[in-house]
This record gives structure tokens, sequence and C-alpha cells, in this order.
């Protein structure tokens, strides 16, 4: 099944006097456990068909549906929703509250569902491997533990879907590869990943690469890791 | 548990701004505070005005001479001698009438021997005594004798006895008024407090000595008359009215040359003037809770700006606009309920102790004054300063709640 499926996504916004034309005619299929980055040079339109992939935006025009679910016409509280149960979103500058501990962070989400937070919150940290670290408040952490917390958060309420925009861009390199493999790893467990970056390298650990030109898809690459390449047939 | 939750995420926002928060909440104690303090220093004056006009005597009718001049509010003629000693004996046979009193007044230096003081003589007859409440101290009032022959004795008010004497004791000694001389007879119990009515102020003597030996007049300043129980005032209103007609030969249109009124009336009166004291003492106060309400919602407005990003992230993964508006509102809520709480503590601390600053005594002149805390003022202030913290954190709530995501994660 499609986690993700956009057909004719356009997006203007307007400037002043002008309606600028950022997204122009954008189709894209993500099936359930794929893992597609989004590469494109800046201006390319990434960031905006991000925010619509994640429902925090929607299109000016054309169809998004996600795991099958029309969404490009929902109101501003419908789409928290569906933030709230199918998207867990990973970002660059981490996003996470300063004055609240690491396993408060990852129990937000949970709260906003208004499920019990705790124990999954912890056995999501858990996954990322910082446990150990659960009651350290964002400034005590390093740039990787961070960005760990954020994704124990991402992936707390089992979402359909996690975006990550540029989630190496602030770290040192090896610290991003550390990353990647939790990334990585979350794709083998058969989670929907879709990640935003300007680095060839990063978006080798993807299935696909989406490239992104003037608000349009240029091509789409096949990676050696694409189970398409390596189960032939 | 959503609300214990919610509280400490309010609290740990507030703590993160330590400084602003305390001044927000400052904003409400001293509201709240001068609320209570306000309707409890207006309660005290209430219950002062209530205490000495039970001292003044219950169950009183007065009757005044002239009458109200039309299209003035209640302004009364001083100029009409009307009232006179056989009205107070044709009164005194009334049904339901105890006791009835003439009085005569007029203020004169009083000497004793090189003293001088400023006194009010009042001639009137014993049953002034029984009417007004008082007792005798030592000494004794004059007695109808006294009245029958138009005796130079007079009894004194606790206070000009003791300004005029000092430490010696009145009774048997001669006053000077008007350059006649006056035996004391006996000295008033000291009915304390009463300075505004002025009755320990004054010099009693018999109502004819003052008439015809004194102020060298025909006519009564006032008549007072007790009834047996309250129940009766009202008819022996009407049956006072009606006899005073008669008696001064009023009839059809004619305008009464006299006033009556009732003690109820003077207290109705005075509640009414208390009343709207306290109305302006509390709505002084009310307007420093409004503007502590600026305040807190000055300092959310700065809070969402502030915190746009952290918005954005919680909008992100998944709060609904109802979500950050209940968390802003809580928090404003949580500044004017500390404050709540402190003003309330503050409040009644500071009723209990500005009654006895000097000042305080200096402005009340010298009168006891103590407040009074209503249950009703607390329950009062504390339920307007959620409400203030509830309205002017709606609206910085409200913002909050409708910022677009994608631009609150921009927001650096």
């Amino acid at each position: 099944m499609s986690v993700i499926l956009a057909k004719k996504i356009l997006k203007n916004y307007r400037l002043g006097e002008v309606d600028v034309e950022v997204l122009k005619g954008v189709d894209l299929d993500v099936r359930e456990g794929e893992y597609v980055a989004l590469m494109g040079p800046s201006g390319s339109g990434k960031s905006t068909l991000m925010n619509i992939l994640g429902c925090l935006d929607v299109p000016t025009s054309g169809s998004y549906s996600i795991e099958g679910r029309e969404v490009s016409k929902l109101s501003d509280d419908e789409l928290a929703e569906v933030r709230s149960q199918r998207i867990g979103f990973v970002f660059q500058t981490f996003n996470l509250l300063a004055r609240t501990s690491a396993v408060e962070n990852v129990e937000l989400p949970l709260h906003y569902q208004g499920r019990p937070a705790r124990q999954a919150a912890m056995s999501a940290l858990e996954s990322v491997g910082l446990a150990h670290r659960h009651d350290h408040h964002p400034s005590q952490l390093s740039g990787g533990e961070r960005q760990r917390v954020a994704i124990a958060r991402a992936i707390v309420t089992g979402p359909a879907l996690i975006l990550a925009d540029e989630p190496t861009g602030n770290l040192d390199s090896k610290t991003g590869r550390e990353i990647l493999e939790v990334f990585d790893g979350l794709s083998k467990k058969g989670v929907t990943l879709v990640l935003v970056t300007h680095d060839r390298q990063v978006a080798l650990h993807a299935h696909r690469i989406v490239h992104l030109k003037d608000g349009r898809i240029e091509r789409i690459e096949e990676t050696h890791r694409s189970p398409a390449l390596s189960i032939p047939g | 548990m959503f609300f214990l939750r919610a509280f400490k995420v309010a609290l740990t926002a507030l703590a993160a701004n330590k400084l602003r928060s305390t001044l927000a909440v400052l904003g409400i104690v001293i509201g709240v505070s001068a609320v209570i303090m306000m309707i409890a220093m207006g309660k005290g004056a209430q219950a002062k005005v209530e205490e000495s006009i039970t001292k003044m005597g219950v169950n009183l009718i007065f009757v005044y001479p002239g009458a109200v001049s039309k299209g003035t509010s209640g302004a009364r003629t001083q100029t009409a001698e009307t009232l006179s000693l056989e009205d107070v004996d044709a009164v005194g046979k009334l049904p339901h009438v105890a006791a009835v009193a003439p009085e005569v007044r007029r203020s004169y230096q009083v000497k004793y021997m090189n003293r001088n003081e400023a006194a009010q003589v009042i001639g009137t007859t014993p049953s002034h005594m029984v009417i007004r409440n008082f007792k005798v101290d030592h000494g004794v009032y004059f007695d109808k004798s006294a009245i029958i022959g138009r005796l130079r004795v007079c009894v004194m008010g606790a206070s000009i006895a003791r300004k005029l004497f000092g430490g010696i004791d009145p009774v048997g000694r001669m006053i000077q008024v008007d350059r006649k001389n006056f035996q004391v007879l006996g000295v008033l119990e000291d009915k304390g407090g009463d300075s505004w009515v002025g009755l320990d102020d004054s010099v009693y003597v018999p109502v004819t000595t003052a008439l015809y030996r004194l102020f060298n007049r025909r006519h009564l300043s006032q008549i007072t008359v007790s009834v047996d129980t309250e129940d009766h005032i009202d008819e022996t209103m009407d049956v006072l009215e009606a006899e005073m007609m008669k008696l001064h030969r009023i009839k059809g249109r004619m305008e009464p040359d006299f006033l009556i009124r009732s003690m109820n009336e003077w207290r109705q009166r005075m509640q009414e003037s208390t009343g709207a004291f306290t109305m302006l003492l509390m709505s002084i106060a009310a307007v420093s809770l409004l503007v502590g309400g600026i305040g807190i919602m000055n300092i959310m407005l700065v809070s969402v700006t502030e915190r746009t990003r952290e918005i954005g992230i919680r909008k992100a993964i998944g709060a609904k606009r109802r979500d950050i508006l209940k968390q802003f509102l809580i928090e404003s809520m949580t500044i004017s309920l500390i404050g709540g709480l402190l003003g309330i503590a503050f409040g009644i601390a500071g009723a209990q102790i500005i009654p006895r600053l000097p000042l305080w005594k200096a402005m009340s002149s010298g009168g006891e004054w103590e407040s009074v805390i209503s249950p009703m003022s607390v329950v009062v202030s504390f339920g307007f300063s959620c409400a203030v913290g509830i309205f002017f954190g709606l609206y910085p709530a409200l913002k909050a709640s409708r910022l677009n995501p994608v631009e609150a994660l921009r927001y650096e």
C-alpha cells in the first residue's frame, strides 16, 4: 500500500503582488516500508514539499493521501490529528523542548493523543540507546544524543511515516553516520522514511533518491540499497 | 491527572522567567489584597456607624421644626420655630410612646475657674437619659423639680467633664455658661467613640432653664420620641404626624411646619453613605486588579512571541489548537491563582494591621476602627482574580493557538 500518494501537487505563495509557484506539479508514490531521500538545490521546493508531506501545510491544488486517506483539504485541527496519529518528525535543529527532560520530550506526542506515556517513551528511548539519559535536559545532551531523543519522539507513537529534514545537517560526520545507522535500523524494521538532504552520501542510505529541481521532480534514482535492485525480478 | 501535568508545565514555563512572572503575580497580589483590604475597611466603617447609631438609642423618632422645602433633596428649613413644650406633653400621651424628650441646643464656651472649653449645651428632661441610653457615672441627673423650678444645674458628658476638670471630681462644683453659674449634679458614663454625635461633649441642663434663663427663646430644636417596640415605629409615626397636624392646626393642603424622621431612616441614610463609601473603595481596588490583569496579558503576549518555536514544535508533533489554547490559559490562570492566594493572605494581614497604624488613627479622628473581613469579599476577589486570569490570558492564548506551524517552526 502507498503510504504517500501525491498527485499533481501545486503550491503557490503570494509574495506581495505576485504569486510564486514553488511546486509545479509533483507526483510521488512512497510504498509502505520504503526509504526515500529528497534531494535538490536550495529553492527547489524541498522544504515546501516536506511541509505538505508532513501535513504541516496543504497544497494549493492536487491531491495527497496518506495510507489512502485524502488529506489535502483538511482543516488545521484535522491535520494536527493526522500529524499526531500517523507522522513523526525529525528536524535539523532537533527542536526539543528546552526545559523538559529527554523522556518528557518523548512523552509529548502521546500526551497529545491522550495516551499513557511513560512506559512507551522509555522503550522508545531504549531503542535509540538513550534510556540511561532519560532524565537529562536537552542542554545536557550532545548533538547526536539530542537527535536520538528527537528520533525516539518521532517513533514513539508508531507512525505510518517518519519525515526527517536534514537530520544530520547540524552534526559532525561521525555522529551523522551514527544517526543514519539509527535510520537504517528503523528502515530494516519496516518503518517508512522520507529524508530531505542535500548530501549525496546521506541520500545513498535510502532506497530511492528523488531529485527535485525548480518545483518539479527531475528524476528518480534507485540506489544500491533499493529492494528492487537487490532482489531481481 | 491532566490538570496536574498542565499545571506543572505552566509552572516550569513561569519558572523560566522568574522576575517577569513574579512581577505579573505581584500585580494580582496587589489587586486582590487591595480589594480585600478596602472591603474590610468599608465594612469596618459600616459596623462602626451601626454601633454608634445603636448607642444613640433604638426605636427613636425625631421631630424637627420646619418642613421639607420642595424641589430640594430633603433639605429642611431651620428658621421655623414651631416646636413647643406643649407638643412634648401631648406627644407623651400617644399610644406606644415609651418616653419623649425635648431638646434645645446651642454652642457655648463653658468655663470652670480659668479653663475654657467649647461645648454644646442641651436643654432637656430626665427622659433624655433614658431615650439616649445614658447612665450616670457618678452624682445624679436633675429631676422634675429642677425643670419646674428652672434651676441652674447641669449634668456633664464624660468627655467635656474630663477636658474641663482634668482629674478633679466635678460633682458639686460650679461652671459658668454665658456668665451664669450652673452647679454640676452629675457626670454621665462615657459612651466612647461618639465624637461625631457629640453627646459626650455636651452639657445637659433642664429644658426650662435653657429656654427661659439661657437661650431666651420659646421653641425647641427637636423632640425625640422613643417607641415601645420596633414593630410600632411606623404606626406611631403616622399617629404622631396626625397629632402634630392637629396641635399645629394644619389642614388640607397646608404644608406641615415640622418634619418627622425615624432612626431607621437615619440608619438607612448612614448605610447608604457607608455603602457608597465601600463601593468607592472597592472600585478603586478593582481598578488595580484590572491593571494586574493587563500585566498578565502583557507578559503572556511577550511569552507567546518568545515561544513561537515551541508552539511550532508542539503543533508539529500533534498539538491541536485547543491543546495550545489550554496550555497558555492554564499558564495565565496559574499566575492569577498564585497571585490570588497570596493576595488573600496579604489582604487579610493588611486589613488587621492598617487600623492599628498611627497614620490611620490620625485620619479616622482618633476613633477605634476595626476592619471587618467578610468571607464573601475573599471569595469574590479570588473568583474575580481567576476571571481576570482567564479574560486577559484568552487573547494571547488564542493568538498562540492560531499560529501557523510552518511559520512557527521557522521562527528564530
